[in-house]
């Protein structure tokens, strides 16, 4: 072919070469070789939203994000018919009522949406890193998983064992200790669980300029985000949660699980202390507060406009503008903060994880 | 001999391709690490526990202590000046905020160092820092004129009758960050330097305006009198240690 071309074509082709050379630099064109095993999943953080907290010992990928969804309703983890979507249901954005614990005493159910942004999980923070969550699933009280029947079942089925190959490289679900194999179910169910994202809300569409709130929600708005309502310390936009604990007055005194925060942390000064939860889709979310004791977003607004109980470890901002004999809101005040709220459904994430 | 030509010019581009950028000529520049700790009168800050007093004789503890400080400026009386747009979040809590590197300072002897607590207007906008926790959940309402808050500084105290109440101390809204001007040595002429800087919390309630929580209100947020107070009283909570 070389000899096919004329000196001038040969001269003219070394000058593109040489000026392609130039223009680029020399740089080091990196190949990166086509990758084995799972693919990373495309985490997209919503605009606005702080940046994710990913527990870099569980990398999200597709095929582990797969996995996880498939165990989540899925009987097969334990013995008793329960599933995680029995507690966390999609149709309640991943929550439920309450759990009543082996105490006896009740416990509202998180709900489990946009977990990659929060530092810790559960009510009184007691796990640094979701992947811990599952774990306490296997005991009675939760799923009373049979050992060897989940190992006998997860080799045998038809797709679970290519699965926990595609996403964790294991070849042979029986070589695996339990503790290991109740290790990568966690991480399997916590990869999917932070796929679990809703930031497009009615408010957010509202932030976006794509729609108008109404008039009653404008108002909502105004005592939400003002000293009026003084909502938004805690339910910091955009999370509305802001990842950390207060004692919003609930009780005067607590006791056993109404301690809250203090319970991991054994300060005093963290006796009844819960972790803000976000208010995002909170429509559906009910029963409210840790133990559930509001069944209604109504009763919710009562207590903040006239049910505050102080104690030593009170927030400072929950006495504010003298917070303890109420926050004087009318019953159209009332109204308008509650139709406020309900602009935090994400209706496209409901629709999307309808079981 | 065009031929030629060209072979050269090709040979020439090749060849400038490859070489690496030429550096300018070093100017020797130090780093300041400037370390920031936190007392009362005194005491060391202790989470919650009503063990301070302040100048009016208000008993009072603190449970959160957050700001900002920003826009700093090392200056001398032979004309250097270095400024940075560095801004740092600080939780006087949390251990892992407490110190700040600013890099690349032009080498000189400096003798006073300024900075905002708080933000200049040109930043103070919604959204204009890093999306991180820690500024989302400083973030001031855009109902409220938006931005940051500049301070929020909580706690107990006991009110007249001897009750535990809350105080927060919020600062937010352009204009009302505090400048601070101290004066020191600070000798970066030949190597790098830690500045060790000590907010008093009780400065924040001492002068020039005595803040009494019984007379003047436990919470400031959005009430222009008391910012103005707390903002004007901020300019002396800082000093220089050794």
């Amino acid at each position: 072919m070389y000899l096919l071309l004329s000196k001038r074509k040969v001269i003219t082709l070394c000058l593109v070469f040489s000026l392609i050379q130039f223009f680029t630099n020399c740089t080091e064109r990196i190949v990166t070789p086509p990758q084995a095993g799972p693919t990373k999943y495309d985490f997209k953080v919503p605009g606005g939203f702080p940046l994710p907290n990913f527990n870099h010992d569980n990398q999200i990928t597709n095929e582990g994000v797969a996995l996880g969804k498939m165990l989540f309703y899925d009987q097969i983890l334990s013995s008793n018919g329960m599933t995680c979507s029995s507690c966390h249901d999609p149709a309640k954005s991943f929550s439920s009522g309450n759990f009543v614990a082996g105490s006896g005493e009740k416990i509202n159910v998180p709900h489990f949406i946009n977990l990659s942004f929060n530092k810790s999980y559960f009510w009184n923070g007691l796990h640094r890193f979701p992947e811990e969550i599952p774990l306490r699933y296997f005991e009675s009280e939760f799923f009373d998983t049979n050992k060897d029947s989940l190992i006998n079942r997860l080799a045998a089925h038809a797709i679970y064992p290519s699965m926990f190959k595609n996403a964790f490289d294991v070849s042979n679900i029986y070589a695996l200790t339990y503790d290991q194999l109740k290790q990568k179910i966690s991480f399997g169910l916590i990869q999917y669980v932070r796929t679990l994202v809703s930031a497009n809300s009615k408010f957010d569409q509202f932030r976006q300029k794509k729609l108008v709130l109404s008039p009653e929600e404008q108002i909502g708005m105004v005592i939400f985000f003002t000293e009026k309502g003084d909502c938004f310390h805690c339910h910091t936009e955009p999370l509305f949660a802001d990842n950390d604990y207060h004692n919003n007055g609930l009780d005067s005194v607590y006791e056993s699980l109404n301690k809250g925060r203090f319970l991991v942390t054994q300060h005093s000064d963290d006796i009844g202390k819960f972790r803000t939860p976000t208010l995002r889709n909170i429509e559906l979310t009910g029963p409210y507060m840790h133990d559930g004791r509001f069944k209604t977003l109504d009763e919710v607004i009562d207590f903040y406009n006239s049910g505050v109980k102080n104690s030593n470890t009170i927030d400072p901002i929950m006495t504010k503008n003298q917070k303890l004999k109420g926050l004087n809101l009318n019953v159209y005040d009332k109204a308008c903060l509650i139709a406020f709220l309900k602009t935090f459904t994400d209706s496209e994430f409901m629709e999307k994880h309808k079981n | 001999m065009k031929k030629y030509f060209i072979v050269v010019l090709c040979g020439l581009l090749t060849i400038a391709s490859c070489r690496k950028d030429e550096k300018p000529p070093e100017v020797i520049k130090n780093a300041l690490t400037i370390k920031l700790s936190t007392v009362v009168d005194g005491l060391q800050l202790s989470p919650d526990t009503i063990i301070y007093k302040n100048t009016a004789g208000n008993l009072y503890g603190i449970s959160r202590l957050e700001y900002y400080i920003s826009d700093f400026t090392l200056s001398n009386n032979t004309g250097d000046v270095y400024k940075s747009d560095i801004v740092k979040y600080v939780n006087g809590f949390d251990a892992t905020t407490l110190d700040l590197d600013i890099f690349n300072i032009k080498a000189a002897n400096y003798s006073s160092i300024e900075f905002n607590i708080g933000l200049d207007s040109s930043i103070n906008i919604s959204n204009s820092l890093p999306l991180n926790s820690q500024n989302v959940n400083m973030a001031w309402p855009d109902m409220m004129g938006g931005g940051y808050h500049f301070l929020k500084l909580e706690g107990k105290y006991l009110n007249d009758s001897n009750e535990k109440y809350g105080f927060a101390m919020h600062l937010g809204s352009n204009n009302y960050h505090t400048r601070v001007k101290l004066n020191g040595s600070i000798n970066l002429s030949e190597q790098n330097q830690i500045l060790n800087l000590r907010m008093d919390v009780n400065k924040w309630f001492a002068a020039p305006n005595l803040y009494n929580f019984n007379i003047q209100g436990p919470y400031s947020m959005g009430i222009d009198s008391l910012m103005t107070k707390i903002k004007e009283n901020g300019q002396y909570v800082f000093t220089i240690q050794p």
